[in-house]
């Protein structure tokens, strides 16, 4: 006789099993049960990886590339070299997540539009033997929320999360709006696998300098390897295009015994070599003799000591703020060019002091970034003087010709802040562009320039001060727990005595 | 089931540990929303349930230790087994209370957000999700609850253990970072871990497959409590 599976006396017999004998069998559906669990839950997982099972609750907000990547992969990948990107997740996955789908989405036009960007969704369970070859040469773990960009032709890869595709804008304050910072990653990402030969940076070490995550970004995304010299013992290398001495707090060094070769004497030839030094002064820091001489010889002369404010020109209410523009030279006329394709004209920048740009035999020095003419200088907190017609230089740049006829450079700006992270996170202001461009005269093959970013996330709020805050908060975390109490004291009270 | 239901549900408004609850929730959901809205000028919702979802971890075994534990307490479990009701009935009526007074209490102070509206864009649909989904993870976390409840014999023990295990849901997330190599064991990790579904519905996702995940380990626990009681009732 067949025998029917029947669901009800099925259920039944698992939740209200009421006679004894069956007890012996108790455990074995216990364990059945539990592993249905594990089981149903697992395949569930791995099917909908594949299919997807959901559906959008919010509008997904797209991006779109709009071509200002065309010269950068034009100068950067000359020779067309194909460029795979793995998703190491289904594409379900990957749009189940508005953020991850974003990147997807971007991959996909990136596909689109270079015929040799090849985009492929792998899984990182099922694929892990083909993918474990990036994680090792990478030395990093792959998940499901990891992305791969390979070059076949010169077999480098870098693997990156998917995360790491969106910073915070510090613009505001609450930190409330993240920017999808996804076009220029990646394609800084196609830039890293397809170019072999790379100009070189090297930040100086031995004088106290700060260490600026932001700037090595920058430079990392500008096409740069990063390294550091310490000037004292070795030469500048060969291969070294750039030098940045970040924010020093003791002068460089020179030694009794002239045949032994100064800091400075370096940095001087390596500049007549055609190199560019990067120098980013602490408004705040001890002074400097030397460094202060080796610029002041290029005409760049710094004025320590003294705070500029600017009022008018500040960002919000934070004083410390001072909105800078392009002075008029040709030298920040080329970069103000290139960078203005991109960005705002203005830039922030925090506390700063200025500097005076002389002329001088053998070099062209001028003004690069300047303040507004509403600016004015303060020590130990007391005006000492207003801004100048043309307002103060706060970054200045030299040139000198070389023997090889080309051209070493030294650029001093009176304000490190300007590369701090916040500063640059900022897209309404152009540092970022600022940067790359001056990146780009002292050597850097192609920069990411232009490349577009979505503000994501924004929920501000309007017309409320601390004090309504501090209301709400009384009446929601004290007002209504204590009515509540207060009721319910109440209730058991009369209720105790009917 | 309703009369156990009933009984169960006026059993926390006849003792101090229903105002209690609802007291210290509503003072910790005031505090949280608050912080996550008022005081960050956002009226973002995500952030409000994320971290009222870390703070179930501790209000949530207030609720659920007395269920069982109570009853043995009072000698009452004796004849709670013998009473003619399934055992069904007994696991899923006091269960049921426990998270009609958690959903409520939850429901109610979504009603926050409308105050938030006067001062910026609250967006409901997302709000319905992350609603939703607490209201999935405050399920399981009950029935985890009183799994918990139906094999300690005090309140304190129950609570401790109960904290305890929900603490582990949120650990295991962490143990991926332990076997960088073992892929199955991370995939596995994931699948179980508590947490990490709930990300989808922060981000404006409604997924099926975490829903029934939620579902199943809500029935998977009270499957095991109605067992606990199976086994207690004929020995």
């Amino acid at each position: 006789m067949k025998k029917t599976f029947r669901f009800r006396p099925f259920l039944k017999k698992l939740f209200s099993r009421p006679v004894a004998k069956e007890e012996r069998g108790g455990g074995t559906i216990t364990l059945l049960v539990v592993c249905l669990f594990l089981a149903l839950n697992l395949i569930l997982v791995a099917v909908g990886g594949a299919w997807g099972f959901y559906f959008q609750i919010t509008d997904k907000q797209y991006y779109t590339l709009n071509g200002s990547t065309d010269a950068y992969f034009a100068a950067v990948n000359p020779n067309g070299y194909d460029v795979r990107v793995y998703f190491c997740a289904g594409e379900d996955y990957l749009n189940e997540n508005h953020t991850y789908g974003r990147i997807y989405d971007t991959v996909k036009q990136f596909g689109e539009r270079y015929s040799y960007v090849t985009v492929q969704n792998k899984d990182v369970y099922f694929d892990y033997d083909e993918l474990s070859v990036f994680a090792e040469k990478n030395e990093t773990d792959l998940t499901r929320d990891s992305v791969i960009v390979f070059c076949p032709q010169t077999g480098e890869s870098i693997v990156r999360s998917l995360s790491t595709f969106y910073v915070y804008d510090t613009e505001d304050s609450t930190s409330n709006s993240m920017v999808f910072n996804g076009e220029e990653i990646l394609a800084t990402m196609v830039d890293r696998v397809v170019r072999k030969e790379r100009p070189k940076v090297y930040f100086t070490t031995g004088h106290g300098e700060l260490s600026s995550v932001a700037m090595q970004s920058l430079l990392y995304s500008a096409g740069y390897d990063i390294l550091t010299a310490d000037l004292s013992r070795n030469e500048i290398e060969e291969d070294c295009s750039l030098i940045i001495i970040s924010a020093p707090s003791y002068d460089f060094k020179e030694y009794a015994d002239k045949t032994v070769k100064s800091e400075i004497s370096r940095l001087r030839d390596f500049v007549a070599r055609g190199g560019t030094v990067l120098v980013l002064r602490s408004p705040l820091a001890e002074s400097l003799p030397r460094l202060d001489a080796f610029c002041a010889s290029y005409g760049l002369v710094a004025q320590s000591g003294g705070i500029v404010r600017d009022g008018d020109m500040s960002l919000g209410n934070n004083s410390a703020t001072l909105l800078l523009r392009y002075a008029d030279g040709s030298f920040a006329s080329s970069i103000s060019n290139r960078a203005k394709t991109a960005s705002s004209a203005a830039i922030v920048c925090g506390n700063s002091s200025v500097l005076t740009v002389t002329a001088g035999e053998g070099y062209r020095a001028e003004s690069l970034l300047t303040t507004h003419e509403s600016a004015s200088l303060y020590q130990n907190g007391e005006k000492v003087s207003d801004a100048p017609a043309g307002g103060y230089t706060v970054i200045g740049a030299s040139e000198v010709d070389t023997v090889s006829g080309g051209k070493g450079r030294v650029v001093l700006s009176m304000t490190a802040a300007l590369g701090d992270t916040a500063l640059l996170d900022m897209g309404a202001y152009g540092n970022e562009s600022f940067f790359y461009s001056l990146f780009e005269t002292a050597g850097a093959a192609a920069t990411p320039i232009g490349c577009g970013v979505v503000v994501l996330n924004t929920y501000p709020l309007s017309d409320l001060n601390r004090s309504v805050s501090d209301v709400y908060f009384w009446s929601l975390t004290a007002g209504i727990p204590l009515l509540c109490a207060a009721t319910g004291f109440l209730l058991l009270h009369r209720r105790k005595n009917r | 089931m309703f009369a156990i239901y009933k009984r169960e549900l006026r059993g926390f408004f006849t003792t101090p540990l229903g105002y209690v609850f609802l007291g210290i929730f509503l003072a910790t959901s005031g505090a949280v929303f608050c912080y996550t809205t008022f005081f960050s000028m956002s009226s973002d919702v995500t952030p409000y349930f994320s971290t009222m979802l870390f703070c179930f971890i501790i209000l949530l075994p207030l609720l659920t230790m007395k269920l069982f534990t109570e009853e043995k307490r009072q000698k009452t479990e004796q004849l709670l087994l013998t009473a003619p009701v399934s055992l069904f009935s007994i696991v899923f009526g006091k269960f049921f209370a426990a998270y009609t007074l958690f959903a409520g209490a939850t429901i109610f102070s979504s009603f926050y957000f409308f105050f938030l509206s006067f001062y910026g864009n609250v967006q409901l649909a997302l709000l319905f999700g992350n609603l939703l989904a607490v209201l999935l993870v405050g399920m399981a976390f009950i029935a985890i609850g009183t799994f918990v409840s139906a094999i300690t014999e005090s309140q304190l023990s129950a609570a401790v253990a109960t904290i305890a295990i929900l603490l582990g849901f949120v650990l295991v997330t962490y143990l991926c970072d332990l076997f960088p190599d073992n892929y199955w064991l991370r995939y596995v990790i994931e699948t179980l871990s508590l947490f990490y579904r709930f990300q989808n519905f922060t981000n404006g996702i409604f997924d099926f497959i975490a829903l029934f995940y939620y579902l199943s380990v809500s029935a998977l626990f009270l499957f095991l409590t109605v067992r606990v009681f199976d086994r207690r009732r004929f020995h």
